[in-house]
């Protein structure tokens, strides 16, 4: 340990070099060529509207459309896309389709992941993929509970994490990391808190 | 006499169903997992877990960090596994900023990291075996859990959140008396399993509460997304070790242990065999420990090019996945925790109906969850 | 093998085995210990109550450069310098460390330039109010008042 000191003191004393400054890095490839882009691309040319790959990630971007679950349909049988291992969102205040909801899709059979990300607007509804894949049962409740994001024809659409009658959606961007629902914490807990300092009334 | 008979029929055909709550403080819901359980008599029909009790808002919490510093906060999800829990994020932030670990560090994480996988699953056999009414194994796992404890304290500083690794490598070098400890334990391990499988495999109480409880096909659990021991338990030989190697596990030789028939005695069997075959790979790795550095040149702020990346590995309980979004700046914007308890939590209720009350005990254990993973 | 099945389970085998196991155990000693009385063995890389270190004049080593303030996930650290007119260096005016919150992360340590923060082997922190976790320099350079029982 002594010796670790050592060494971490004397790293540390070195003066400090300034990096030389780096150019912008682009990480994303082109997917065009890629088969799985191209078949989707033929099938579901409405939908499809880009292809990326970033560290050997394929991602796949999609709009928002009435055959949206027969692309994943599609995927689940034809392209052998058999598990959802994850769905979440992610919330882009400054652009016009605020919210973009995430689908981390696994194949056991070409052991290969596949992203696919669909933009969607504040407010839209998107259609439910837990009669695809059951897993998306509670991702999606927890979608709705930090997003606010509805999905239609979800069979048990509640808040999972936070309580029912919580109101706001903590994981937008607007929402400040030391925020909390006053009302809800007056009603149940009987305290409010001064939303500047903090302290407990 | 009459009126008894009466009021014995009624009982017999009441087809009202009873709802029962379970938790959230209850011994065996592991933590605070609170079920509410629709009985038929004494099987269940239905049930509605209520989680969140635990929630601190984790993902929300590392947005408003740097890189670096919500590294300590992952320990915290699944603190039994804390250093899996650690290398999934560090890795997740390696692969997005593009750094190569030095051979010697990724050797000690995986050291680590298996030791870790024992002590989850010694942890998991511990309460697994409590809950059906085993208090024996329960103090002998917990007597083999402090060697690899005070292992962790040695190595890393702290005994269960213990902010093994750092974006680049490992804080420091292991010390001297790590290679005698870790393989000290590793001597003393094979017998001690010996022991709980001389206790629970043949047991006559333990194959009657087990078998043939809570099974499920491998398709149905592909389905429902389940990962980890409770999917190999059910005949799917995936391991995220072998499918999509990271660290230098594709230099190990080791085994997928598998089950049959899905249900809770075959993924006690896996388990019981993944602590063998994760000690046959820190014998490896700790003879072949090269020399050189442990930490990557890494810049003191981190500052990644805009891009998102996921990483999963296989943590104790499955597949442990981080999604991050950089935007360029020194916060990430956005970070996603794929737990294995949220998605192995989802198959409570395709296991259970059908079970007796009994039996959901068993099955909550069984599928190895940890509450602070499933909350965030 | 049902022959076999049989005959284990008339004779009770698993059971017999399973005694024999706990039995053995049973003759070989404690693995516990009997806290206050002995102590396990802490090593020397642990991360336990925080401490600030002094130089051989016994002022502090602090340079009031706020790094570990920065690096604090919790944000448990209060540094409070002011510059001094004369050297132009920044001198310390008050140091506040807040207990409650630490993570044990040992992130403070290992940025400190100067070795003055440190997270000592002493793991005996638990106090009767909240106040006595909000440590100040003074406390943290002496140690945190350790409440002594008596048999």
């Amino acid at each position: 340990m002594a010796e670790e000191n050592k060494k971490n003191s004397e790293k540390k004393t070195a003066p400090p070099k300034r990096p030389p400054k780096k150019e912008e890095v682009n990480l994303y490839e082109d997917l065009a060529g890629a088969e799985i882009f191209e078949n989707l691309k033929s099938k579901f040319s409405d939908l499809v509207v880009d292809g990326k790959k970033i560290r050997g990630q394929n991602i796949i971007y999609l709009k928002n459309g009435e055959n949206l679950l027969d692309l994943f349909i599609y995927l689940r049988d034809e392209e052998k896309f058999d598990m959802l291992a994850d769905l979440t969102a992610i919330d882009y205040p400054e652009r016009e389709k605020r919210f973009t909801v995430l689908y981390n899709l696994y194949s056991f059979s070409k052991l290969e992941r596949l992203l696919i990300r669909l933009d969607i607007s504040e407010g839209e509804e998107v259609e439910t993929v837990s009669n695809i894949w059951p897993s998306a049962n509670w991702p999606e409740r927890e979608v709705f509970d930090m997003f606010g994001i509805k999905f239609k024809n979800h069979p048990d659409l509640r808040r999972i994490l936070l309580p029912e009658d919580w109101k706001t959606h903590p994981l937008r961007k607007d929402f400040n990391v030391k925020d909390r629902d006053q009302d809800w914490m007056e009603k149940h807990l009987g305290i409010r808190e001064d939303v500047n300092t903090g302290e407990v009334k | 006499m009459i009126e008894d008979k009466k009021v014995e029929e009624k009982f017999v055909d009441a087809t009202e169903e009873l709802v029962l709550n379970m938790g959230p403080q209850h011994p065996s819901t592991h933590g605070v997992l609170r079920v509410i359980l629709k009985l038929h008599h004494e099987k269940v029909v239905d049930l509605d877990c209520d989680i969140g009790y635990l929630h601190r808002g984790v993902e929300k919490i590392s947005e408003n960090l740097s890189y670096k510093l919500a590294a300590p906060y992952m320990d915290r999800l699944d603190y039994i596994a804390a250093v899996s829990n650690n290398l999934a994020y560090v890795e997740t932030v390696e692969k997005l900023i593009g750094v190569e670990v030095p051979k010697k560090a990724q050797y000690i994480r995986v050291i680590l990291t298996e030791l870790n996988r024992i002590a989850s699953h010694l942890l998991w056999l511990a309460t697994h075996a409590l809950d059906i009414g085993a208090m024996t194994v329960f103090l002998y796992c917990f007597r083999e859990r402090e060697e690899i404890l005070n292992i962790f304290e040695m190595v890393t500083g702290a005994r269960l959140t213990t902010n093994a690794f750092r974006i680049g490598g490992i804080p420091a070098d292991v010390p001297e008396g790590f290679e005698k400890a870790v393989k000290d334990f590793c001597k003393i391990l094979p017998g001690r399993i010996e022991e709980y499988e001389g206790l629970l495999t043949k047991n006559r109480i333990w194959i009657a509460r087990t078998k043939n409880i809570g099974v499920i096909s491998g398709e149905d659990a592909i389905a429902i997304g389940l990962t980890g021991p409770s999917l190999r338990g059910s005949g799917v030989k995936w391991d995220l070790r072998k499918a999509h190697p990271y660290e230098c596990y594709d230099e190990f030789d080791f085994e997928i242990p598998t089950g049959k028939n899905g249900d809770t005695y075959d993924r006690y069997l896996v388990r019981l065999e993944e602590m063998r075959q994760a000690r046959k790979i820190i014998l490896q790795a700790i003879d072949g420990i090269p020399d050189g550095d442990y930490m990557a040149k890494v810049p003191k702020m981190l500052r990644p090019p805009k891009g998102e990346v996921y990483h999963s590995i296989e943590a104790p309980k499955g597949e442990l996945g981080f999604y991050i979004v950089s935007d360029g700046s020194t916060k990430p914007y956005r970070v996603r925790i794929k737990g294995p308890s949220f998605f192995n939590l989802q198959a409570l209720k395709t296991l259970c109906v059908g079970h007796y009350v009994a039996d959901v005990v068993a099955i909550i254990g069984t599928l190895d969850i940890v509450l602070g993973e499933i909350d965030r | 093998m049902k022959v076999k099945e049989l005959v284990s389970k008339v004779l009770f085998l698993d059971l017999i085995k399973g005694l024999s196991i706990t039995l053995k155990s049973m003759m070989s000693g404690a693995v516990t210990e009997q806290y206050p009385k002995e102590r396990s063995k802490i090593y020397e890389r642990f991360r336990g109550e925080p401490r600030m270190g002094v130089d051989e004049n016994g002022k502090t080593k602090c340079i009031a450069c706020n790094l570990c303030a920065i690096n604090c996930p919790a944000g448990c650290i209060t540094v409070e310098s002011k510059r001094d007119p004369e050297t132009k260096k920044r001198v310390l005016t008050r140091y506040v460390f807040d207990m409650q919150r630490c993570l044990f992360c040992g992130f403070c340590e290992e940025i400190c330039p100067v070795d003055c923060i440190q997270l000592t082997m002493d793991y005996e922190m638990a106090q009767y109010s909240r106040k006595n976790f909000i440590l100040e320099l003074e406390q943290l350079e002496k140690g945190m008042e350790k409440i002594k029982y008596k048999k």
